[in-house]
């Protein structure tokens, strides 16, 4: 197994890791989606 | 010179790879069941000495050498490598807030495990350098490649490098 193509996947993966959960981190901070349910859509307007 | 320290670097790079393979599976499945810090640390230590030896074990099979004979090699030539790499590495993150704390949806534990594994490579350098001069370490598992670096990419460069001058 070549040791270099090895090292690239395991950074990939890192860097995956840290793009998905910095993308959930803004999930999180603008809150659900307005159309998601007119409740979260009432509350996000107040 | 300059080629034992690249020999150096490329042995750290494939122990460094074993052991950021178990160390992220273990870290991983430790966080994601919230584990305490000292279980967590530990499944990712036995993990990462369990690839780390089993990445070095494979290529020596494929060279012909019976298992107990490659595992043996492997234990002579990677303990100490991998043993400096766990430390830092654990050590780097469990110092950085946050990083085994919050989950894996948290963006520090990612980037917790690049510094860590990072200062893993720095610190683990030195120690395969130090071997590879006195003809250990990556030295002793090199001499079962020979004649096979055609094949074998992952030693591609070791020719003639001459560690035991």
């Amino acid at each position: 197994m070549n040791t270099n193509t090895l090292a690239a996947g395991v950074v990939g993966f890192l860097l995956g890791g840290l793009t998905v959960s910095i993308a959930a981190g803004f999930e999180e901070d603008s809150g659900p989606s307005p159309g998601h349910s007119s409740n979260s859509h009432q509350l996000t307007d107040r | 010179m300059h080629s034992r320290n690249s020999m150096a670097a490329n042995a750290t790079l494939h122990c460094l790879t074993g052991c950021a393979i178990g160390e992220i599976a273990g870290l991983m499945i430790g966080t994601a069941l919230g584990l305490s810090n000292a279980v967590t640390i530990a499944l990712a230590v036995a993990l990462a000495f369990l690839f780390g030896y089993a990445l070095s074990t494979l290529p020596l099979i494929q060279a012909g050498l019976g298992f107990f004979a490659a595992l043996s090699v492997v234990f002579a030539a990677d303990t100490l490598s991998i043993a400096v790499m766990e430390l830092v590495d654990n050590l780097v993150m469990a110092l950085i807030p946050g990083a085994m704390d919050e989950g894996l949806v948290n963006p520090i534990f990612w980037l917790g495990m690049m510094i860590a594994l990072t200062a893993a490579f720095i610190a683990a350098f030195p120690v395969n350098r130090y071997l590879i001069d006195k003809g250990k370490g990556h030295a002793l598992t090199h001499q079962f490649h020979e004649g096979h670096d055609h094949e074998d990419h992952d030693h591609e460069g070791h020719d003639g490098h001459g560690h035991h001058d």
